[in-house]
């Protein structure tokens, strides 16, 4: 530990890392469940192109993870002072909590975003077949989303609950 | 049947005898089918239709465009079959050209090339590189055309050929055989070439009448609509049971709109028979609701999930105030909520949408107004801090508090309006069990639940607030004691054996559960508030770094102004569109899971009367 604490600014690697990950996996997620649902969307929309709207909103459903990866990575950036002027600095414990702080939400919004993906295509199958239907199909695929809204919520809290400066 | 169509009041059923069709109903089908093929063929030909309202018509109005519309489809329907014919006419000719063009400097005439007594001719194509290794001594070789694989001519005696044939065989050769055509190759070329310039004029005169059919699209959108009506009329009538001079008609109708089916009925004809009565136990009569002009829009967010049940109650009325107030709480600033507000009156205003569509813009316009309000309070303006709007000391705005800094006061908060919103439910229930003389359920499922989770919080509180008194605790806890010795004795009471029914008891206790992870539910509003706010404020730290990147001098300053317009501008209708298709499906489902999951009957079936249901117009 002693020598790991030598090295300058090992806690904003940390910090630095925690941002990456809450961004980036989440936001790896979210573009396999864009994706997935998007290929189904194809099929519909190649018979019924008026369906467009409908299936649009499906496909975005699993997109807000990386939105939400985006902003507790955000969050993390400017705590750890890695945007703002006078550069930045956090200690090694802080640095480590922010990192730990960012796996709920780059975690789950990961796997999350994935298998709503999912439903979200099946969604839109069901779409493709009774269009006055569509409202059902978004319910089921939020059902998914509940747990990526869930995993924001202890994220910003832990990032929240780490002092610095 | 013309004036109940246009009171659109009365659902038919089926009567059991269907009656044999006499054909109209077949060509009124058919009516549509063909306006409907010739709409989709047209809408190549003509431009977009331009947004809009839909227009308005009477319904006699809109019939009498059908005859000629009708005659309008029928021959864009046939210019279109003469314009694939003559397509295919130009392909013909085409492949024809294609296939003579090596030949073209062949100079005997088609049909002379025939064989005689002892001369045979072999025509073909070969490879340019097999030319030198033909050897073929005692034959006369005409070779012609510019790319590799040559056309050859080639004059034998008759007792070579069998040989020659063999040994050409070998090679790359391919026999050629000359259409049946008069002339030479070259003349027939020729020929071709200017047949193809005819069609290709009259293909461009049917384009152009196809063009002019289009410009009358409009027309015959509006036939599409008033087949629709009329083929729907005449469907009705084949559900009929009815003999030469009478029918009997059977539906449902709205016990308030009595009097104005009985009036219509009664403008047409005096020779009649009325009869009304309750729906019998085994029947089951589509639901409809009736709810104010406020509410109204709100029963598109209940249709979403289903129809209430005909024996249930709508659950709308009740949904609305907590959908109003979490909508706003979700989107939580105030600048969005001016742009959802005012984009959607001015889509009501300007589009006058209907049905579905209509009810979510209303919805959203209200939950603009929604999140105005709740802005000020818990939010912020595009994204910015409300004192650096107003220039206020930090702290003074928002109202309540700001959730940036305070997560847990407001987490609470959520928590709290959730056990609210869930024990509204659970009163609802009460009263609708107690309705319906259902005493044992209402005390003993839902009640006792009341007691249950107030009393916890009552014996939670000294924990949170300052002053409580302790002896206020042991009453909640006793209250919430006796809450769960009624559900363990009573909640499995229509079972005999005393060891099942304390089972039975301890399972539906065991739904305390549910109660808590409903709760955490709420937890969505806190996150989707955070959300927002968060990222409307990166989006304007992101603008601003760019804009600041871009120096200091005059005309940077300018360019700078523009690019940060457009890009904030951009960014925040992404923010807003993606915020708003958030709020709107998790505010939803906090509705139908929380909410309804504690007393809402669904399943019910959705009235359709008989009326008017046009795709592109709106019918008086």
């Amino acid at each position: 530990m002693e020598g790991i604490q030598a090295i300058p600014n090992i806690g904003v690697v940390f910090a630095t890392l925690g941002a990456a990950l809450a961004a980036g996996l989440a936001g790896a997620g979210s573009a396999m469940g864009v994706s997935i649902a998007g290929q189904a969307g194809g099929g519909v929309i190649s018979e019924e192109p008026e369906k467009f709207g409908m299936v649009l909103v499906l496909q975005l459903l699993p997109g807000t993870q990386g939105i939400y990866g985006l902003l507790i990575a955000f969050i993390i950036a400017v705590k750890a002072g890695l945007l703002g002027a006078g550069g930045p600095f956090v200690t090694l414990e802080q640095g480590l909590s922010l990192l730990y702080a960012a796996i709920p939400v780059g975690f789950t919004g990961f796997i999350s975003a994935i298998y709503q993906g999912k439903v979200a295509a099946s969604g839109i199958g069901l779409v493709g077949k009774r269009g006055e239907e569509a409202g059902k199909a978004i319910i089921l695929t939020v059902m998914v989303e509940t747990y990526a809204v869930l995993a924001l919520l202890i994220s910003f809290l832990l990032v929240n609950g780490v002092q610095v400066g | 049947m013309h004036a109940l169509q246009r009171l659109a009041a009365i659902e038919l059923i089926s009567s059991a005898e269907a009656r044999p069709t006499d054909g109209t109903l077949e060509k009124l089908e058919e009516n549509v089918q063909h306006l409907h093929s010739s709409i989709a063929l047209l809408s190549c030909y003509s431009e977009k239709p331009r947004m809009g309202p839909k227009p308005e018509f009477e319904e006699g109005e809109l019939a009498g465009c059908l005859p000629t519309s009708l005659e309008l489809s029928e021959s864009a329907e046939r210019l279109e079959r003469e314009l694939a014919s003559a397509r295919a006419e130009i392909d013909k000719r085409c492949a024809l050209i294609e296939s003579l063009s090596p030949w073209e400097g062949l100079n005997s005439r088609i049909e002379q090339l025939q064989p005689t007594n002892n001369v045979r001719f072999i025509y073909g194509l070969l490879e340019q590189a097999d030319l030198d290794k033909l050897s073929f001594s005692d034959a006369a070789i005409e070779v012609f055309g510019e790319t590799h694989r040559k056309a050859m001519l080639i004059a034998c005696h008759a007792e070579d050929y069998e040989a020659y044939l063999r040994e050409l065989k070998g090679l790359s050769f391919s026999e050629y055989e000359f259409p049946k055509l008069i002339g030479t190759p070259l003349e027939n070329i020729k020929r071709l070439e200017s047949e193809i310039t005819d069609i290709k004029s009259s293909e461009k005169r049917i384009i152009s009448s196809l063009n002019d059919c289009a410009s009358e699209l409009t027309q015959l959108r509006h036939a599409f609509d008033a087949a629709i009506i009329a083929r729907d009329r005449e469907a009705a009538k084949a559900r009929l049971s009815a003999t030469s001079t009478s029918f009997i008609l059977e539906g449902w109708m709205r016990s308030d709109e009595k009097d104005k089916v009985f009036s219509a009925i009664s403008a047409i004809t005096d020779v009649f028979y009325f009869e009304e009565r309750d729906p019998l136990d085994d029947e089951e009569p589509p639901s409809v609701v009736k709810n104010n002009k406020l509410i109204k829009p709100f029963e598109t967010v209940t249709n979403l999930y289903s129809r209430p049940s005909p024996s249930g109650i709508d659950g709308t009325p009740y949904m609305t105030p907590f959908y109003f107030l979490f909508f706003g709480m979700m989107l939580s600033d105030t600048g969005y909520g001016l742009v959802l507000f005012l984009g959607c009156l001015l889509f009501l205003k300007f589009m006058k949408p209907s049905g579905m569509t209509e009810g979510i813009a209303k919805v959203l316009c209200l939950g603009g107004i929604s999140t105005i309000i709740c802005g000020f309070f818990i939010g912020t303006f595009f994204g910015m801090d409300w004192n650096d709007v107003f220039g206020t000391p930090a702290g003074t705005w928002p109202i309540l508090f700001d959730p940036m800094n305070q997560p847990m006061p407001m987490l609470y908060l959520c928590f709290g309006l959730g056990l609210f919103h869930m024990l509204s439910g659970v009163c609802i229930n009460i009263w609708r069990t107690l309705k319906s003389r259902d005493y044992a359920a209402a005390l003993f499922d839902n009640f006792s639940w009341l007691m249950i989770v107030l009393g916890l919080l009552v014996f939670g509180s000294p924990s949170l607030i300052e002053g409580v008194p302790p002896a206020l605790a042991k009453a909640g806890l006793a209250a919430a004691a006796l809450g769960g010795v009624l559900v363990l004795v009573f909640a499995g009471r229509d079972k005999k054996n005393i060891l099942k029914r304390a089972i039975s008891g301890a399972g539906k206790l065991y739904d305390i559960s549910g109660y808590l992870s409903d709760m955490l539910s709420y937890a969505r509003v806190f996150a989707l508030a955070l959300s927002t706010g968060v990222i409307a404020s990166v989006m304007n730290m992101l603008v601003g770094m760019i804009g600041a990147s871009l120096g200091g001098t005059v005309i940077g300053k300018i360019i700078g102004f523009i690019i940060m317009a457009a890009l904030l501008t951009f960014l925040h209708a992404f923010s807003i569109g993606i915020n708003v298709l958030g709020c709107f499906v998790h505010c939803a489902r906090l509705q139908y899971v929380e909410f309804y999951g504690r007393f809402y009957d669904a399943g019910g079936r959705q009235f359709i009367p008989l009326g008017y249901y046009p795709r592109f117009v709106k019918v008086k």
